[in-house]
């Protein structure tokens, strides 16, 4: 085990930020913290860091309890979320200060550095001023100083956060080559679900200072065990429905989105109980199906458009189809003239569609929350 | 950075040893600040009371003579600032809204550098600029505006016009620190809703500089009030002001204890007008500022 | 058409005002230094204008004037004491006020103490520490007008540092100590170097203040210290001469200098 921790918390005042937090890393993965801003995620990374220390609890290091040591003592490095670049210092003199603050000999140094340097892909740009960088090269420059050191683990901080679209995409696919190469297991806290998923091997959700579910990317999305996870990883909606069968590997559910069959993973349901149930946009077929609703809203987004249907009941799910060509025949089929294509859905018309796939889910915790303050930075 | 982050740099070794160092590190400059500041008010008051705890002292410095030397000192010191703070808004509000980006640092710069420089030696050169032979006199009876030279020097005018040179540099800084936070956008709003000049400075520019002006004045005001040398060497035989009487009482009748009390009215009503303006948050503010 | 014409002009004109006054002010302000500055060209001990011919007749009896030239070196003196030393405690303040572990409310405390020069006026204060040194019986001279110019300095000192301090991202800090700094080290690495623009900037403006103080030292000099604002301000009461305005012209310089070159230092931090 890389990284372990045992029922961390803190308190801030009369607030809880981190509640009995529990984590094990293993060597050599890459593995993502995330939950929505203020759940406490930074918290949790500032006391593995040794900058922040904890109320309660045990941080282990490659076994060894580190919990009472500072920062300077861990064999931890953090990427901080504004990076904090030494403004003072050439972008060698940051890469280099960790090993000098270690005693490494200059020989030593300078070659580490050059090989830090050379790996996030800044080689001979050491005498540069870090402020004379692009943002995509300070991220490099933050990543390089903190893995020169070789730390058995590396936190990084939603380093991400500041950068546009295209440089994030390009910098996640580098963080996951650089992540591979050096083999440094990598703890990755972030708000970002997308990039979480695309980069790590192994999730963390979490939510008012818990943990409230830990695994591999494809089971996080596709098997939630929460409606938190559900709706804050990827889009769902959450349909109530009453059990009609008993006991099984699954259960059949009667919604007002029609009769749906869950896997029950773990989970013992019985016959009238009300569940709640998950519906992944791409798990409905529209068009054709037992069951009918009215669009209520449409928002186009690109490749697909999506629908907002509203339920009997009142509960409203998303639909998607997509747009422009899906087939060859479709494809040629479309008027060259750069008209725009026809629209898939219409507010107040109705539409046929059937759920296929539902996840059981935990309600208690309600759906992921949106908006608010920012409150992790 | 959310509050629940404060603790930044604070790593686990923080504790009673990171207190005890801090508090190590921060007598040298206390101690001073109490050795230099808190005592010798504490003196002075002890000091106010003698010989024997009685008022007599305080009868002494308030008799008519000195409530008139008080008065005059205090009511130069406002009069002086309110000159001060109208000069001060056109000029502050050009440096800060109006005048091109690359003028406005030395600008500044040429605005408050006096702040600088040796006020003995400011109010000195007046005296050339004053005098019935002066620069000022040369100036009228060649233009022939006057008929002859007019006693400008030693009265009351040159020890104002010598404030305003010393304290105006002053007002024009804070001004300009409380202009510059006044979001222009704000004038455009008014404007853009129809307002006139005279409007936009009375609903936006006025409440929003207030208190910054409050603050500059309720400072400058004082030190006007309390001010040795420049009414020594602008000023005539006439008036006295209340620097005169306490340095004479300490330097040349050896009067302390009468010193004491008249030092000690002058702090009461500066120590009460700060007090009074600290009443208003926003005023405290601008008053933390300086 | 017509009613609009002077209407706008007169806007122009209300526009146009503000530029004025400061033009107006940069005149006031200038002018009688300006005056001094050409009136100590005089070749002559009552100089007039226009003056016949220009000379640097006076700069040369300033400088053989022992008088003059030894309350220069007392006055350099003092402020070469009284610079690095205010410095150091600003530096010490600043850190007080604004990174130490401190609670709010004592760093409130500090500052207020701390600033106590800038509220009380000095005449009062000057007064008191008169007094005091009377009463602990610990005399005149250099002493204690070093230790007055100290506490004069101190809170513009702990003020523009603790100004740039509070610009430092305390992270910076943290990066250091993550990447295996102790706090001293942190501090010497890191800090420390980002500050070192803001102490150039307080060692020459605390020059600038101690070199013109007056009325403290006026207070605690007594009869065996001179500085060069205490000797001016006696030949300013006896009268207004060319000497006094080649020396007002040497005060005026060294105290622009150190000023001047401190504001450009700030700035661009």
């Amino acid at each position: 085990m890389a990284l372990s921790t045992a029922d961390l918390t803190k308190t801030y005042g009369d607030e809880e930020a981190v509640s009995g937090v529990s984590l094990d890393l293993q060597q050599g993965e890459f593995f993502a913290l995330i939950g929505p801003s203020g759940c406490g995620k930074t918290t949790v990374l500032r006391i593995l860091a040794g900058l922040t220390a904890p109320d309660e609890g045990v941080v282990r290091l490659d076994g060894e309890p580190v919990t009472d040591q500072p920062p300077r003592a861990r064999d931890t490095n953090l990427v901080f979320q504004d990076l904090v670049l030494f403004p003072h210092m050439t972008v060698a003199e940051n890469v280099a200060y960790g090993l000098k603050r270690a005693g490494v000999s200059t020989s030593d140094r300078e070659r580490r550095v050059d090989d830090a340097l050379s790996l996030v892909d800044l080689a001979g740009f050491g005498d540069r001023d870090p402020e004379a960088l692009s943002g995509g090269q300070q991220q490099r420059v933050a990543l390089a100083r903190a893995l020169v050191n070789e730390p058995a683990v590396l936190l990084l901080d939603e380093p991400l956060a500041s950068l546009d679209r295209s440089l994030r995409d390009e910098m996640q696919a580098e963080f996951r080559r650089i992540q591979r190469q050096s083999d440094t297991t990598f703890l990755y806290v972030t708000h970002d679900q997308e990039s979480a998923m695309s980069m790590a091997d192994r999730l963390a959700v979490m939510r008012d200072g818990s943990i409230v579910d830990v695994g591999r990317p494809e089971r996080l999305y596709e098997r939630p065990r929460t409606a938190f996870t559900a709706t804050f990883l990827g889009d769902a909606a959450l349909v109530d429905g009453e059990v009609q069968s008993d006991g099984g590997e699954t259960v059949r559910v009667e919604t007002p989105a029609g009769t749906v069959t869950s896997p029950v993973d773990g989970a013992t349901p019985a016959r009238g109980e009300t569940v709640t149930l998950a519906v992944r946009p791409e798990a409905v077929t529209v068009g054709d199906g037992p069951l009918s609703s009215e669009v209520i809203d449409r928002a186009y987004k690109g490749f697909y458009e999506e629908a907002t249907i509203e339920l009997d009941d009142g509960s409203r799910l998303t639909i998607r189809e997509a747009d422009g060509p899906a087939t060859r025949d479709e494809m040629e089929a479309v008027p060259t003239d750069g008209g725009s294509s026809e629209r898939r859905f219409r507010v107040g018309e109705t539409v046929a569609f059937d759920v296929e796939r539902a996840v059981l889910v935990d309600r208690d915790d309600g759906p992921a929350a949106t908006g608010g303050a920012d409150v992790d930075g | 950075m959310s509050t629940a982050d404060d603790d930044a740099g604070a790593g686990p070794p923080a504790g009673v040893s990171r207190l005890v160092r801090d508090g190590v590190v921060a007598s040298g400059p206390i101690g001073l600040a109490v050795l230099l500041g808190i005592v010798p008010i504490v003196v002075l008051f002890v000091e106010s009371l003698g010989p024997g705890l009685g008022l007599g002292n305080y009868a002494e410095a308030t008799r008519p003579l000195y409530r008139g030397v008080l008065s005059y000192s205090l009511r130069m010191g406002i009069a002086v600032t309110a000159v001060c703070l109208t000069v001060s808004y056109p000029v502050t509000y050009w440096l800060a809204h109006r005048c091109p980006a690359r003028y406005r640092l030395p600008t500044l710069v040429a605005l408050t550098l006096p702040l600088w420089l040796n006020y003995v030696v400011l109010n000195y050169a007046w005296v050339w600029v004053l005098a019935r032979g002066g620069v000022l006199n040369e100036l009228l009876v060649g233009v022939g505006a006057v008929a002859g030279p007019l006693d400008l020097l030693y009265t009351d005018l040159s020890v104002f016009v010598g404030f305003v040179y010393i304290y105006l540099p002053y007002v024009v800084l804070v001004m300009y620190v409380s202009m510059e936070r006044l979001d222009y956008r704000l004038l455009e709003a008014a404007r853009d809703l129809g307002a006139t000049n005279t409007r936009v400075f009375l609903d936006v520019v006025l409440p929003r500089t207030l208190p910054g002006a409050a603050a500059a004045t309720l400072i400058v005001y004082a030190r006007i009030a309390g001010a040795y040398a420049t009414p020594e060497i602008l000023g005539g035989p006439g008036e006295v002001m209340i620097a005169s009487l306490v340095t004479a009482a300490f330097r040349e009748y050896i009067n302390f204890g009468f010193g004491a009390a008249l030092s000690f009215v002058f702090l009461s009503i500066v120590v009460a007008g700060l007090l009074l303006g600290a009443a208003f948050p926003r005023v405290r503010e601008e008053l933390a500022r300086q | 058409m017509s009613s609009v014409r002077p209407r706008r002009w007169l806007r122009r004109g209300a526009g146009r005002f503000p530029a004025v006054v400061v033009v107006a002010t940069l005149m006031f302000l200038y002018v009688p230094v300006i005056v001094v500055a050409y009136l100590s060209l005089s070749p002559t001990g009552q100089p007039t204008i226009p003056l016949e011919s220009l000379s640097l007749r006076w700069y040369g009896e300033v400088a053989a004037d022992r008088r003059f030239v030894r309350a220069l070196l007392t006055s350099f003196g003092i402020a070469a004491v009284a610079a690095p030393g205010g410095t150091v405690l600003g530096l010490a303040g600043a850190y007080a006020v604004t990174r130490s572990a401190l609670s709010g409310r004592i760093k409130g405390v500090i500052a207020t103490v701390i600033a106590l020069p800038l509220f009380v006026p000095t005449v009062v204060l000057a007064f008191g520490i008169g007094l005091t040194g009377n009463y602990l019986d610990v005399g005149y001279g250099y002493g204690p007008v070093v230790l007055g110019h100290l506490f004069w300095v101190l809170p513009f000192t702990t003020f523009l540092l603790s100004a740039r301090y509070a610009e430092i991202d305390e992270q910076l800090s943290a990066a250091a100590m993550d990447l295996g700094a102790d706090t001293r080290t942190a501090f010497l690495t890191v800090t420390l170097p980002l500050l070192r623009p803001a102490l150039a900037a307080s060692l020459l403006f605390a020059f600038a203040l101690s070199f013109n103080e007056f009325l403290i030292t006026f207070f605690l000099a007594g009869s065996g210290v001179t500085t060069v604002p205490l000797e001016i301000f006696g030949k300013v009461r006896v009268g207004a001469t060319a000497f006094l305005n080649a020396a007002s012209v040497l005060v005026l310089l060294v105290s622009a200098a150190a000023a001047g070159v401190g504001s450009a230092l700030r700035e661009p931090a």
